[in-house]
């Protein structure tokens, strides 16, 4: 029967007949596509947020364990830095005027340096080498501001001019505090990649 | 053994030896690129003069951290040497205590750089 009735027909109707196979199949094949296209995308997404879900613990470790507890000592450590070094310019202007033997004078310089030398290992021990052993990159940088630091509080004292060395130390601390923290804040910049 | 005179790399009317840069400036003028590898020199001393109140940690870097690099601790450790020509007790223990601090972040940075031990 069929076969007189495809015998039987026009190429229109054989089109129709052949369209009614094919469309199913299309639509077939772009459901699968879609499934599959969008099964990667979805691992691709579960992905990503694993990798910012791992970062984000990160993050809050290093936050927590790492620099939460150093802020205070920092800023001690700061704040200090400040008192010591405007009280010891005034005492070397005084031993200046009373005219204290330069060996004698140098050597008040020289304990004076190596005060300062004293703190900044402490904070080398305390703060930076913590992080130094999981983000060297970061501890070099921390390191780098502590020398900077030092050259400032050291050529400060070696400075016969007491007040415009108080005013310059006091006008580049904040900057090098600023610098230091911006270097310990690194590892909590977020990523915009992720 | 070739000693070498750092009176001249403190700053002017300075009594310490500060900064990276000049450091750096320092191992530049003295050729230490030269020295690290020049086998007829095994020995060098470097000489911190008398009222010396300071050897910060950036001008040793800034001198010998690429002497480091090269040569690593050990043949560091045999070629490169500090005399501080101060009778004052004091002050040669407070420079030896610098002199420390500046090997000590040497080898830091170069255990961050090179992940040796």
């Amino acid at each position: 029967m069929s076969y007189f009735y495809i015998q039987g027909s026009t190429s229109k109707d054989l089109l129709d007949i052949l369209l009614g196979i094919v469309s199913p199949m299309v639509l077939i094949i772009l459901f699968g596509f879609e499934r599959y296209y969008s099964s990667q995308q979805k691992r691709k997404d579960i992905k990503l947020l694993d990798i910012k879900n791992q970062k984000d613990v990160e993050r809050t470790w290093y936050l927590e364990v790492l620099v939460r507890p150093i802020i205070g000592i920092l800023s001690s450590f700061y704040r200090n830095t400040s008192d010591a070094f405007e009280e010891q310019v005034v005492e070397l202007e005084l031993l200046r005027k009373k005219g204290t033997p330069v060996n004698n004078y140098n050597a008040e310089i020289a304990i004076m340096c190596g005060k300062f030398a004293g703190e900044k290992r402490k904070i080398e021990l305390e703060v930076i080498a913590p992080i130094n052993a999981l983000y060297p990159i970061v501890g070099e940088e921390l390191t780098e501001c502590l020398h900077e630091l030092e050259d400032l509080y050291t050529t400060g004292l070696d400075s016969k001019n007491s007040q415009l060395a108080i005013d310059q130390f006091k006008n580049s601390l904040p900057t090098n505090k600023t610098i230091l923290l911006r270097h310990l804040y690194t590892p909590l910049k977020v990523d915009k990649a992720t | 053994m070739k000693s070498i005179d750092l009176t001249k790399f403190r700053g002017p009317s300075s009594t310490q030896f500060t900064g990276r840069p000049q450091g750096q400036q320092a191992r530049s003028e003295l050729n230490i690129d030269t020295l690290d590898v020049d086998e007829t020199t095994p020995q060098v001393e470097f000489l911190i003069p008398e009222s010396t109140t300071s050897f910060n940690p950036s001008f040793y870097l800034g001198l010998l951290f690429d002497s480091y690099l090269k040569l690593g601790l050990d043949k560091f450790k045999e070629k490169y040497s500090f005399k501080i020509q101060t009778s004052d007790l004091t002050i040669k223990r407070i420079i030896n205590k610098n002199l420390e601090d500046g090997e000590r972040n040497a080898i830091n940075s170069l255990l961050n750089k090179t992940g040796l031990n």
